[in-house]
């Protein structure tokens, strides 16, 4: 069952009462609210998740209303993983960005099964594309062009790579743009469903997309890399995809894993195959049409 | 030490002629990258980047036991190695290089 079939307030009053079992890629997560406006923005987004009612939860959250006697008047909400809060409370309006960024910030903590890294991660033709970045490249909306044109979304925020066999693992959530990226992508990709605008988070304006019906619905197909592309958005610059040095492509990537210094050796080894296997690149762009073009011919030869 | 190699800086006698060992070479996993190198060293869980001359400063050590390496040993080798013309501050860059081993524990002084 998807979430979906629920009807919409059967699904708030399940949510409040015993909360939803959902499965995000590899993880299954118990959400609990009892914030009627974030039950429906749930209901819409994760509208393409599975329910899972008889599988280990690896991750317990919780939404709920928070009562300020510094702000009496305003309303916050708190969240909670496995009953601790990690974040001060937020506003009650921003609860969707609260619990997204608490399940990102819980995955980073406690998968170390899977060597963990920043990066967006698409897959085209049975091929992966890593995509790493640091916040501010442009990630997500790059990622949001790729997967409505023909890339089958793994995730913008984490490229889970099995150490062992090298594959990787999708866990495609939903993807927030942040600012100017909201206008730029409802303008691109008109089919594109995005939720509610969030204001004043501490990121600024962000609206979530939600991912594509079949990308959540193939979660276990998995896929190995084949390129490793550094992009960064420059206003106005033109498109350059520039090959990088796998010594300097090894350094970036594992500096930029969550988990790396955790998995120790087995890391080390990972990254050594994976650069040693893949073409590496920095990718300077501004404008999607000419990006997607690039992405289509480096795609299409191999 | 090499004779004749620093000679005349009296002042650099006495960390030229400081030994080192290696410390668990045998344990570092190490993987070329067209001259770059990294290096991973189980102890620490840590993992180096390193570059040509600072991996043969390794190895070299490495060669040579059970027997300790000078510092002046060690950059005799590395001119001869990399044909380098020196100047009073190879040296002091290389026993810059050999404490910073040390303090990763890849090298130890030997007294």
């Amino acid at each position: 069952m998807i979430v979906e079939q629920i009807p919409v307030d059967q699904f708030i009053a399940q949510l409040s009462h015993s909360g939803i079992r959902v499965k995000l890629g590899p993880i299954n997560v118990l959400i609990r609210t009892e914030v009627p406006q974030l039950a429906k923005q749930l209901h819409f987004l994760y509208a393409y998740y599975d329910i899972v009612e008889n599988e280990i939860v690896d991750i317990h959250t919780h939404v709920l209303p928070k009562f300020s006697f510094n702000n009496p008047f305003s309303s916050f909400v708190r969240f909670t993983v496995d009953g601790q809060s990690p974040f001060p409370p937020f506003p009650a309006d921003q609860a969707l960005a609260a619990l997204e960024w608490g399940i990102n910030l819980v995955i980073a903590v406690r998968v170390n099964h899977l060597l963990m890294f920043h990066s967006a991660a698409v897959e085209r033709n049975g091929s992966l594309i890593l995509l790493p970045a640091w916040p501010g490249s442009g990630k997500t909306t790059l990622c949001t062009a790729l997967i409505h044109r023909g890339y089958r979304l793994f995730s913008d925020e984490f490229g889970l790579m099995d150490p062992i066999s090298d594959f990787f693992t999708p866990i495609p959530r939903l993807m927030p743009l942040k600012n100017q990226s909201i206008q730029v992508i409802r303008d691109y990709l008109p089919e594109a469903v995005l939720g509610e605008e969030i204001y004043n988070t501490q990121k600024g304006t962000i609206a979530h997309v939600r991912p594509p019906r079949d990308h959540i619905f193939k979660t276990d197909q998995v896929a190995r890399a084949k390129w490793i592309i550094f992009p960064k958005w420059t206003a106005n610059a033109p498109l350059k995809l520039e090959p990088l040095a796998q010594s300097e492509a090894f350094l970036l990537l594992a500096s930029n894993s969550f988990n790396y210094e955790i998995l120790g050796e087995s890391a080390f080894r990972a990254v050594t195959r994976l650069i040693r296997k893949c073409q590496c690149y920095q990718l300077v762009y501004s404008d999607l049409d000419s990006a997607l073009a690039m992405f289509n011919k480096l795609t299409d030869e191999a | 030490m090499v004779e004749g190699f620093y000679p005349t800086q009296a002042h650099y006698s006495s960390f030229v002629e400081e030994c080192w060992k290696t410390l668990n070479y045998g344990s570092l996993i190490i993987e070329e990258w067209d001259g770059e190198f990294t290096v991973f060293q189980p102890d620490a869980g840590k993992t180096h980047y390193l570059n040509e001359m600072s991996v043969q400063i390794l190895i070299y050590i490495e060669n040579n036991a059970p027997a300790a390496l000078s510092t002046a040993d060690i950059c005799d080798y590395l001119v001869k190695k990399f044909q380098l013309q020196t100047d009073t501050a190879f040296p002091k860059q290389i026993n810059k290089t050999l404490r910073r081993f040390d303090e990763l524990g890849l090298v130890k002084q030997i007294s």
